[in-house]
């Protein structure tokens, strides 16, 4: 659903007439209480006595002070370990672009800028796809439990070509930039609020106040493409897990789990598009892998409680899977990916990811998806096309070899989605703290392996 | 209204305490949003009367046990909506009090068009509403009809914030099916 058309239900099911109550019922109401009010059990939360008060003021007291000064030490460890990666600089970007030769004349900017992906990697040579046999043996007898029973797409005409390729190595975590998810395009504030005064001058009085809670809904501020980048999503699960509490299923937003754990990155260019496909992190049946495309925009620093401006404006994700290749896939996370954003800001960094079952026998050249990303330069004006296809020999030959960003958003992902169901996900947990021992400064991998080693319940 | 009850919870404590003016003062605060709330909830002013009655009622018995968690308004509108959903699950055998033999009378009042495509776009509305699943249709009704604030339905539902912001995105993509659906239909 896009934003107009949610923006147009919340206005209909905010507008609706208040109406007034009809004359005697405050009477028949009130002729109904009873002449007795059972006064009951003062429940507990209203019954502290004195002591208990001050018992309970204590306690809180003597916590407080443990925790700050726990918080006290821990800043000053986190402000080393900042300043030495301040001086660390991230390897360069997994993927490689190449600018199609422009047909039009140098002094005619050409109208539409095709940028295709080379996928060649620099580290290992290409190697053939495993025969799925060997590729199952590689994992172990648990199921993932993974695959919805989603019929594939009929997959459409890809504009670009690539080499096959093998995957990449893991690059050091670059400092990860907080995304500033939550302020709204400045277009949508611009419309939301004209909105607002249009409705505020339509509606009487009575109907206001019913659309005073609309606004409050804020569904607007933290989704791109309609994936939820809720930078709460993590730490209060967090928080539920180291309290003893299993999240409730539907209070655990995937997909902002998984924007979590992919985390922040700026592109070179205005807007990038990084595509990848691995095997699934845990076994499963069949031939799983993960497709993942994150959308990274440039870094523009931008004072303080000012509006972060937009680099591209009507961007439009298309998303082909090959059915050809793909026996079925489904999305993970709640809500489809939305194929329009009005505006993408700067400092935005999306990922989403896809669940693929692939047919056997799949060969390196065999395309498995493409994914394309349209939008009109803010800078330029001129209109954009990153195009990424990929082919079974882009498909990372083991787990290990995917990009480090990939298989904490992927592992991100399966560890969501066991937060669903009953306990589970030890292999999660052991995965990921592989990960962290590879890579101790990379904090997003210790805090999934943390979290996943809680979740399980003590679960091996 | 007296200075004392300001609080919420010193109202509440009056109650409690056998006061029957702080209940007569609850009421007097919550009657109509809640009858609004379950007249949009029915579509039948005169249904919507019962129930608000109905759900006081019902209010009074379960005081002892209100642990005062939630605004006294949030606990209320639960108790409707339950008592709503009791009402439309219940099987009725209804007759209609009214003459057969007396004659339609046309409201000739200007507008009157505009107010029967307000009545049918708000019954199509709701129709959609009550078609969502359980969860969302709470959600839904407590947040737009009910006014409660995000909050204050995670509280009593004992979800996060963003659980409850998920479920409400839940239900827009199934209405907007719904409503696409019936236009078609139409």
């Amino acid at each position: 659903m896009n934003s107009k058309r949610r923006a147009e239900l919340q206005r209909r099911l905010s507008m609706g007439a208040v109406p007034r109550p009809p004359a005697g019922l405050a009477e028949r109401i009130k002729a109904d209480i009873p002449k007795y009010l059972d006064a009951g059990p003062v429940p507990q939360r209203f019954a502290w006595g004195t002591t208990m008060r001050i018992a309970a003021t204590l306690i809180t007291l003597a916590t407080t002070a443990l925790v700050t000064m726990e918080l006290l030490q821990t800043d000053r460890k986190g402000a080393v370990q900042n300043s030495a990666s301040k001086y660390e600089r991230p390897t360069p970007a997994v993927l490689r672009y190449r600018t199609q030769p422009a047909t039009q004349t140098a002094s005619m900017p050409p109208a539409e800028t095709e940028v295709s992906l080379d996928i060649a990697q620099e580290l290992p040579a290409p190697a053939p796809v495993a025969p799925p046999q060997e590729r199952r043996a590689e994992a172990a007898n648990v199921s993932s439990g993974l695959i919805a029973a989603t019929e594939a797409a009929p997959m459409q005409v890809a504009d670009a070509t690539l080499g096959a390729a093998a995957p990449a190595p893991p690059p050091p975590p670059p400092p990860m930039v907080a995304a500033p998810a939550s302020a709204p395009p400045p277009a949508r504030a611009v419309a939301a609020e004209r909105a607002s005064s249009e409705l505020l001058e339509e509606l009487p009085i009575g109907r206001i106040v019913t659309q005073a809670y609309a606004t409050e809904l804020d569904l607007e501020q933290r989704d791109v493409f309609g994936i939820s980048l809720d930078p709460t999503a993590f730490p209060t699960i967090r928080t539920a897990i180291e309290s003893g509490t299993r999240p409730a299923p539907d209070s655990v937003d995937v997909e902002a789990l998984v924007n979590y754990f992919a985390g922040a990155q700026s592109s070179r260019r205005d807007v990038g598009l990084e595509v990848e496909v691995s095997p699934a992190p845990i076994a499963a049946e069949g031939d799983v892998a993960l497709l993942r495309f994150t959308v990274d925009t440039a870094k523009l620093a931008v004072p303080a409680r000012a509006s972060v401006p937009p680099v591209a404006r009507d961007a439009h994700l298309h998303i082909d899977i090959d059915t050809n290749a793909v026996a079925s896939f489904r999305r993970i996370g709640d809500s489809g990916t939305e194929e329009s954003e009005e505006a993408l800001l700067y400092n935005t960094s999306v990922t989403g990811l896809y669940e693929l079952k692939l047919k056997p026998n799949l060969r390196s050249s065999q395309r498995i998806a493409t994914v394309r990303l349209q939008y009109v330069s803010v800078t330029s004006g001129r209109k954009q096309t990153l195009t990424r296809v990929i082919r079974g020999g882009d498909l990372a030959e083991t787990w290990d070899r995917a990009s480090r960003r990939h298989r904490l958003a992927a592992l991100g992902a399966v560890w969501s989605e066991t937060l669903r169901g009953p306990k589970g996900g030890v292999e999660i947990a052991q995965r990921a703290e592989e990960l962290a021992t590879q890579n101790p400064q990379d904090s997003r991998a210790r805090e999934l392996a943390a979290a996943a080693t809680l979740s399980t319940g003590g679960e091996r | 209204m007296p200075a004392a009850w300001a609080d919420e919870r010193t109202l509440l404590d009056a109650i409690r305490r056998g006061d029957r003016a702080a209940a007569e003062e609850l009421v007097d605060r919550t009657y109509a949003a809640l009858f609004a709330s379950v007249c949009q909830l029915c579509g039948d002013r005169d249904v919507a009367a019962d129930l608000t009655q109905e759900t006081f009622r019902k209010a009074w018995v379960a005081l002892p046990n209100f642990d005062g968690r939630s605004q006294l308004f949030t606990w209320l509108y639960r108790i409707a909506y339950t008592t709503f959903l009791n009402q439309i699950r219940r099987p009725r055998h209804l007759e209609s009090l009214d003459d057969p033999d007396a004659a339609d009378v046309q409201d000739e009042h200007p507008g009157a068009d505009d107010v029967l495509a307000e009545q049918q776009e708000a019954a199509r509305l709701r129709t959609a509403v009550m078609q969502l699943p359980e969860d969302l249709r709470f959600t839904v009704t407590a947040h737009f009809w009910g006014g409660l604030p995000i909050k204050e339905i995670a509280e009593i539902e004992k979800l996060t914030t963003v659980g409850i912001r998920k479920r409400l995105h839940r239900a827009f993509s199934i209405l907007e099916v719904l409503l696409q659906e019936e236009e078609v239909t139409e």
